[in-house]
């Protein structure tokens, strides 16, 4: 039987790249091992190969009259190409993911008939009702979790419809063999992979090292250093690559500095429409850019061979995910460069992911008291929100913890308790954390230390290799690349920094019918516009100095800001008048928007009063947000105000139902035209990382 | 894997207990483990008298693992579990009682250690008045001050009354369901028992099953299997499924049938006069004891 498997796959291998291919070191070991032993990890580097080994796997099953091979893959990006590559093995593959939902009846019927070989699919489609009602007719062959770091809440990217997946291998009969791969996963992830997979599984591991990957460290500490860096450095570098920003703005931002600069940039990031993604992927992959401004969506397994630079923009959460994304470059090349940019403000950011990765144990206990009450009929994750103070998405988070411990169900988005008792496994969350943070220190060691950077890096790894690169900053004792911008350029990138503006879209719907006995706002705000980001340096900092200095109050550069981005909007619209957000506790809001009228030759009218309540920004989700400013605000007077047309000015937009529901009451005495601005944003939105 | 209708399709009906049982016998006779029917040639499958349609009909049961594993992950992520045959924590009483014919298999949801507590049955209609409810408490704390726990049909009436007054009374519940295991355990009655440990829900169907009439009578004897002697509250006379779980009992000595002397149920009445041991509210819940004179009664008046 061995013998048979070997001759086959060299078949295979052969007819795939000419009689003199040879497997790479361990390949053919993971095909036999998961061709006979039937539970296999493989934990290789990326660009090893793994994709091989199931092809190869698939072929000799498939001639055998054994059902298809089903590879659980997180990513849409890679299945284009395994598409491709399976294709060229001659096996007929469907992708099932979120873009192929238009032939699904089509694909059922094929997978039911056993005509297809190999099934490239999401978590989030095997899942779906429409899968699972017709899974007991597929039969499967060979079952393969792709990027299985993601079934460990030890690992760094760990995903809810990942867990049930775990579940579900511990229920798969020893006859159907089953497979898991990735590039990322420490021993301790290994080690919870292996008690995922049962007693008995043969594990593939080879060392991490890419020897073609450079890495060198800068360290400079304003955004716009890393902006004049970037312009500077970018056109020396070879062919095309990515630049890795934490948020969606900042891809937004650094892509549209970039073309503005004459570099060929485009921003990728989960917020953009589809068809942009599909542009922006396409382009990149032709080499039409030189350079795609990604968040991490742009992520695990995604399969350009020759991407030549990798910038992080921002220091990673940790160690693993560094690795991953820098993984990204040199794969068909033989020597690619990335730079990881740190300095003092990076670990805020990732404290708040670390801390929040799990929901505190009172968040999940009152989500849980929710679920519970409602045990018959059910809960929805928006219903909650009117039950507990607690933010959108740690509510998600909470629902998902609560699903993965298995003290809750999910059915049609409607969530139930199970028979489980309510547990909240603290010492467990806290080792998790204690490794990120771990892990989250060796990001931070790695600036520092003297040694080889890519050893050190798979050393975190737990790959304990004493090879050097011989290619970084620290075997060659020198930078490849200048560590400093140029200071003039630097100032210019200040200035497009401060010229950043963010919009704020209006808000068309309350969050229930609570408020005005339907949902959709009759006449919602204009799109309007806020400079600065709180706290950022430039007018950010002016925004927080102004709030909170001694004595408070907004200085004079902001009101000549504000007067500059809203001249057009005045003229352009025929603004008659600016009121303001009142403020029970200061006076610095209708200080300043009086002065900025004044600056505008417009009249300062106060339209509306506040009532005593709690302060906005204690109030955690949409619910919490809009009753409480709901509660607060009235008009001053019963003036018709039709003829009006109106700037309505706060400090501060965060979850911009202050603004709502203000817009909404100047609306309701008859203006026509509410247009908002905020001096700062401090909304977590573009805080995702996605 | 071979008996369960979870992933049924058209191809590979999953098989019955009696074709089961059959197909076991035949694999242990050949010392083969059910478990290694997997690694069977054509061939093999001839040696052990299995012809090509059959163990086609094997093989395509056995593939369904691969998608069986996803419908044992949704059942298990609420709480649902599965006890089969070959498992030490199988109702023994089943087994021991109605051999062959017990179920492959069982859903199960809550304390398993339960099964092997001695139970005392009770079946009646679905749709039970103010008395049927005093008499059914009554006897509950009857049986319970005896040390037995209650087994019943989980249904609305009789079933449910029974369960929930051997769960007040401190005491256990075993029900074997019919159907709808699924929507009996989003009630927070049923959560806290079973946290308490103190019930078991089973199902030899589908938890996600509606609800059917011959599923219904199927697992009635279930609880008279599973008790060492049933309680019959209000049957109706030659119909209905209180009626035929009690008239098989007798017939095939499952368990004593203890019937309330109800003068006003005619269906009681006669199963009096097929045998039942008439009782009324002084009995003392002890249904391991049967009158001798009852035992005669029962063995000529069924086969006459």
């Amino acid at each position: 039987m061995i013998k048979e498997i070997h001759d086959q796959s060299t078949e295979i291998l052969h007819s795939l790249y000419g009689g003199d291919a040879v497997f790479r070191e361990g390949q053919y070991e993971a095909i036999e091992a998961t061709l006979t032993h039937r539970r296999t990890l493989v934990v290789q580097k990326t660009g090893w190969g793994k994709s091989l080994v199931y092809f190869v796997c698939t072929k000799i099953l498939r001639n055998q009259g054994k059902g298809v091979t089903m590879v659980v893959s997180p990513l849409l990006v890679l299945m284009e190409n395994q598409f491709e590559a399976a294709q060229k093995l001659g096996l007929h593959c469907e992708i099932m993911n979120s873009t192929t939902k238009s032939d699904r009846e089509e694909q059922i019927q094929k997978l039911k008939d056993g005509a297809v070989d190999i099934v490239l699919i999401t978590p989030e489609t095997l899942f779906s009702d429409e899968i699972q009602q017709v899974i007991g007719d597929i039969s499967i062959g060979l079952f393969v979790v792709d990027e299985a770091h993601c079934i460990s809440d030890w690992g760094h990217d760990f995903r809810l419809e990942y867990s049930r997946l775990n579940r579900v291998i511990n229920n798969i009969p020893y006859n159907v063999p089953v497979l898991g791969t990735t590039a990322t996963a420490n021993d301790r992830v290994i080690d919870d992979l292996k008690k995922q997979f049962g007693d008995n599984v043969y594990v593939s591991r080879g060392s991490l090292m890419r020897k073609s990957l450079s890495i060198q460290i800068l360290k400079l500490s304003s955004a716009a250093e890393r902006y004049t860096w970037i312009l500077e450095n970018v056109p020396k570098l070879p062919g095309s690559g990515i630049i890795y920003c934490l948020t969606q703005r900042n891809c937004d931002n650094l892509a549209d500095f970039l073309k503005q600069n004459g570099i060929n940039a485009l921003s990728y990031h989960s917020g953009l429409d589809k068809e942009k993604i599909t542009y922006a992927e396409q382009a990149f992959r032709n080499n039409k850019i030189k350079v795609l401004v990604a968040t991490i969506k742009l992520g695990m397994g995604y399969d350009k061979g020759d991407i030549a630079f990798v910038i992080h923009y921002q220091q990673p959460a940790n160690i693993v995910a560094y690795y991953q994304q820098i993984g990204r470059a040199g794969r068909n090349i033989d020597r690619a460069y990335t730079f990881l940019m740190c300095g003092k403000e990076d670990s805020t950011i990732q404290d708040y992911f670390i801390e929040t990765a799990f929901p505190t144990e009172e968040e999940a206990r009152q989500v849980y008291s929710c679920v519970y009450a409602n045990a018959e009929s059910g809960i929805k994750a928006k219903e909650i929100e009117k039950f507990v103070n607690i933010r959108k998405n740690r509510i998600d988070k909470a629902l998902m913890f609560l699903v993965n411990e298995g003290m809750a169900v999910r059915e049609h988005f409607v969530y139930y308790p199970t028979l489980k008792s309510f547990r909240y496994n603290k010492e467990h969350y806290e080792a998790v954390r204690a490794v990120r943070r771990r892990e989250q220190k060796n990001m931070k060691e790695l600036t520092e230390t003297s040694m080889c950077l890519s050893r050190f890096v798979v050393n975190c790894l737990d790959d304990m290799t004493e090879q050097n690169c011989g290619i970084c900053q620290n075997c060659l004792g020198y930078a490849e690349f200048p560590s400093k911008p140029d200071k003039e350029a630097v100032k210019a990138a200040q200035q497009y920094l401060n010229s950043i503006i963010i919009p704020i879209e209006p808000r068309k719907q309350f969050p229930n019918k609570d408020f005005i006995g339907g949902i959709k706002i009759p006449q919602p705000n204009q799109a309007g516009i806020c400079i600065s980001k709180y706290g950022d340096p430039g007018y950010g900092m002016m925004v927080q100095e102004g709030k909170y200095g001694n004595p408070a109050g907004f200085c004079q550069q902001l009101i000549d800001k504000s007067a500059r981005e809203l001249r057009s909007v005045v003229e352009n619209n025929r603004i008659t008048a600016i009121t303001c957000v009142p403020s029970l506790r200061s006076t610095i809001v209708p200080d300043f928007a009086e002065a900025l009228a004044e600056k505008l030759g417009l009249p300062f009218k106060v339209l509306l009063k506040k009532s005593g309540t709690v302060q906005q920004k204690e109030m955690d989700n949409n619910y919490f947000q809009c009753d409480n400013a709901w509660r607060s605000f009235s008009l001053a007077s019963e003036e018709d105000l039709s003829d009006e047309k109106i700037i309505l000015v706060d400090d501060i937009v965060d979850s911009r139902w202050t603004l709502t529901v203000c817009g909404y009451l100047l609306s309701q005495a008859g203006c026509q035209f509410v247009f908002p601005f905020a001096l700062a944003s401090s909304s977590q939105n573009g805080g995702d990382q996605n | 894997m071979m008996c369960s209708h979870l992933s049924e399709d058209t191809h590979s009906r999953p098989y019955e207990p009696a074709e089961w049982s059959k197909l076991a016998e035949k694999l242990l006779k050949a010392g083969i483990q059910p478990c290694d029917l997997t690694d069977l040639s054509d061939n093999d499958f001839l040696n052990l008298g299995i012809g090509n349609e059959e163990a086609e009909r094997i093989r395509r049961l056995l593939e369904r693992g691969g998608s069986l594993a996803f419908e044992l992950e949704k059942y298990k992520s609420m709480g649902i579990s599965v006890v089969t045959r070959a498992d030490a924590g199988y109702p023994k009483m089943l087994k021991s009682k109605l051999g062959k014919s017990c179920p492959p298999l069982f859903y199960y949801a809550g304390n398993l250690k339960l099964a092997a507590r001695t139970a005392a049955g009770f079946v009646g209609s679905r749709s039970a008045d103010k008395n049927d409810q005093k008499f059914t408490e009554h006897m509950v704390d009857a049986v319970n001050r005896c040390g037995y726990i209650v087994v019943s049909g989980g249904a609305k009436g009789i079933d449910t009354i029974a369960g929930e007054a051997s769960l007040y009374n401190g005491s256990a519940y075993i029900a074997y369901l019919s159907d709808s295991m699924v929507r009996r355990i989003r009630n927070k009655g049923v959560i806290n028992a079973v946290r308490n440990g103190n019930l078991l829900l089973l199902s030899a169907f589908n938890p996600d099953a509606g609800f059917s009439v011959g599923n219904a009578m199927g697992r009635n004897r279930y609880i008279y299997a599973q008790s060492a002697g049933t309680v019959v509250v209000r049957s109706e006379y030659q119909k209905g499924g209180t009626w035929s779980g009690a008239f098989q009992s007798l017939k095939y000595k499952i368990s004593p049938v203890f019937c309330w002397d109800n003068p006003s149920y005619k269906g009681n009445q006669e199963l009096i006069k097929l045998g039942a041991v008439p009782i009324t509210e002084e009995w003392d819940g002890n249904v391991s004891s049967v009158p001798e004179s009852q035992e005669q009664y029962t063995q000529l008046s069924l086969f006459d």
